[in-house]
This record gives structure tokens, sequence and C-alpha cells, in this order.
């Protein structure tokens, strides 16, 4: 919206007339400007104005800062790296890379398919205004854990301020395949946040175990003390077309 | 095209923003000898020594004004007697001060343009564009140094300051 901020910048001395304070959006609002620009940070006034700022010196100890900062080497982004995003099913930690995930929401009460629910398949949740399929990955990779279950509250909250959330969330995951795209939900009993990994940090699953969650994990890596399994999308949403299909 | 624009004795120029890394306040540099007026000197960003071109002198016989608003401009490029050497010629940074270096526009919304010059002796200024009111020329920054000063600074693909 900067269309008509100009390169040259008039040099004026003459005080800058706030505006956006008198009949902008932090004044009363009467300003016939605003119909078109809705806010007056949309508006070439307040950009020329804001432009003004950069039209003094420098204040001091201010270059003297920006040269001992230019002074530190640069820091090699790490373009080998990995953003996964960790969570926690039951005592395990995993991740699934975040380029697979869609959305973290709450718990919601979960609408059961008659005949078609498993231990994997759980059923329909309201996404969005969408029916969204719902999952147990705690389920499919043979957990011994259960995905944690939305419970209504009981009454209603007094004060929320004070109320411990409950750490489980749902996490909305997406593929766009050759059929089409597929999206899915499932529970899981917290989110630890998204964290990049170096491919050098990653360690190989060790071949000696087996179970269905080894056979689904890529990597591992360290965390916080923890091992983290990095989870195979493309076999997760393989395991599920299974499911659906059979 | 995004174009960072800036201004040298009040003429508007710009610089296609796809070269800059990193738009600076205007640091000290250390002088050099032997060197033409416009090299200002060279000065250490992030650990590395950048040659400073100074574009108020380049373009025009001016002095630019000590304010925030004069500023770095960090931009990378591919010299083209590195290029000749090899096919992967590393490319070298240069930091570039003009004044007024507030704002970005897009080349898209030109109304009109004259064509580049080319005037042997000064192969840096390329197109002229008509943007939102303003006549703003456009900077070839691979021509900005003379060649054999380009050559001087940057030696050799093996000497040039950046892995």
């Amino acid at each position: 919206m900067n269309d008509s901020l100009p390169i040259v910048l008039e040099n004026t001395d003459a005080p800058i007339d706030a505006c956006w304070r008198r009949i902008g959006v932090s004044g009363d609002r009467s300003c016939p400007e605003l119909v078109p620009y809705i806010h007056c940070r949309n508006c070439p006034v307040l950009a020329r104005a804001a432009s003004t700022f950069f039209d003094r010196n420098a204040p001091e100890g201010y270059l003297e800062s920006w040269r001992a900062i230019l002074e530190e080497p640069e820091i090699p982004t790490d373009s080998d790296a990995l953003s996964v995003l960790i969570f926690r099913l039951g005592r395990e930690w995993m991740s699934l890379p975040t380029a697979t995930l869609v959305e973290i929401t709450t718990l919601r009460r979960l609408h059961r398919v008659p005949h078609r629910t498993s231990t994997i398949l759980e059923g329909l949740v309201n996404i969005r205004g969408q029916l969204q399929l719902c999952f147990s990955l705690h389920g499919l990779l043979e957990l011994e854990s259960k995905p944690p279950v939305y419970q209504a509250p009981q009454q209603p909250v007094v004060d929320a301020d004070f109320q411990a959330l409950p750490s489980a969330r749902l996490l909305v995951v997406d593929r766009s395949g050759q059929h089409g795209a597929e999206r899915w939900v499932f529970a899981v009993d917290e989110v630890a946040g998204v964290q990049r990994v170096a491919r050098s940090a990653m360690r190989a699953v060790p071949s000696t175990v087996s179970h269905a969650g080894a056979r689904s994990t890529l990597n591992l890596f360290d965390f916080q003390e923890q091992t983290v399994g990095i989870l195979d999308p493309a076999r997760i949403f393989e395991g599920l077309r299974d499911l659906i299909s059979s | 095209m995004q174009l960072l624009t800036f201004t040298v004795a009040g003429q508007p120029y710009a610089i296609e923003s796809r070269a800059v890394i990193e738009v600076l306040p205007l640091v000290q540099a250390r002088p050099l000898s032997c060197m033409p007026d416009y090299v200002r000197g060279i000065f250490t960003y992030r650990g590395h020594l950048v040659p400073m071109i100074d574009l108020g002198r380049r373009l025009a016989d001016h002095t630019l004004a000590e304010r925030l608003s004069t500023r770095i401009m960090v931009v990378e490029l591919r010299p083209l007697h590195l290029a000749l050497q090899s096919d992967r010629a590393p490319t070298v940074r240069l930091g570039l001060i003009a004044e007024n270096v507030i704002s970005i526009c897009s080349a898209e919304d030109a109304d009109t343009s004259f064509p580049a010059m080319q005037l042997p002796d000064a192969l840096f200024l390329g197109k002229i564009l008509r943007i939102n009111g303003q006549t703003v020329q456009l900077l070839i920054i691979e021509h900005l140094l003379a060649p054999a000063l380009l050559a001087g600074l940057f030696p050799a693909a093996a000497e040039v300051p950046l892995s």
C-alpha cells in the first residue's frame, strides 16, 4: 500500500501533523480517508510521516553498536535441516515433518461411526465446520497407551486464568498425493513445539526394534534429554489408506 | 521484479532487490589507499571484509548526507572475470551506500520506460522507469566498478574472501 510513498523525501522541518491521533484510528475516526484505507497504517500520510523518522542523524552509540554486531561472524544457515513438530503419545515422544501439518487444535467431541470404529479409526470430528476422519496414532503404532478422550466440562469454568489447560491436542495432517488431498486428524497427549533438526543430529532406528512404531520411524534425534522419533508421513498415510479401503 | 530504491543527489535510483542481502546503517569503513574516490574503504560485514562503494561519488560529485536513511546495501554479485574462469563462479559482496534507502517498489508498476544506455564509461546505468510519478534509473551492479578495479579487488576465485 506504499504506492504513494515518495522515493525522494521532502526535507522539511515542519512539525508533523499527527492526524492519526486527531481524526484517525487513535482519534475520533472522523477522517474521510478512513473509508478507502480502513486503517491509518494503510494511509500514505502516515507512511510519509513514518519515513521522516529516518531523516535525522543516527543516535549516539547506534553506529558503534552496529559495528560490534557486524564483527560477529555469519552463522551458516543449516539448509540441510528438517523442521518437525514434536508431540507425545503416552510415554513416547514422536514428531512429524511440519510440512504435513495443517492445524493444532483442542480436543473435541468425537462422532463414532457405527461398525467402522476400530482401535485405529476412531470416528469423525468437526474441524472448522467440516467432518474429518479421526484416527488413533497410538493404535496405528501399536502403542500400549490410549489416545486422550474429550471430556465435556462438568461445570462452567469460573476463573479460566487459574485453570491448568489440559495438554492434549488434536493435530490435523494433510497429504496431497495422486489420490487427491487426504486430511486426517489424530489426538496427542502433549505438543512440545516445532524444532529444526540437522541431518547430522539424526540417528538411524536400531534394526533390532521391529514393532509398528519403529517401522514407521525414519530417524531418531535427541530433544531435551528425550529420544524423539521422526515418523514417516508416507508410511502413516499408507497405513491409513489400507485401513479405510479394507 | 522488486526494486530497492534510493536517491543520490536528490535523484531516484534503484537496484534489483534480488541481489540485496541486507541493508545496514552507515558504519565506519577503513579507507583504502590508491583507490578511486568512490571506493570509500572496506568494512567488516558479519566477519568478512567487504568493500564499500560510495554511490554519491560514483554517480555524481555528491557528498552523501549522514542521516539514518543513508544506509549500506550489501549486495551479492558474480563478477564477469570470475564467471569466465569457471561455471561455478563464486559470488562477491559489495556494500553500496546511498541516501533514502527506505523503500522498495515493483518494476511491474512502471507506466513507461526508457531503454538502458550503452555508454562505454557508464555501463552500470540501466533502464529508466516511470513508477508512481517518479523517474527511477536502474543500476546494474555488475558494472558499477570498472572491470580492472573489480578484478583487482577480487583477483582470483581461490582468493575471494568468501567461502
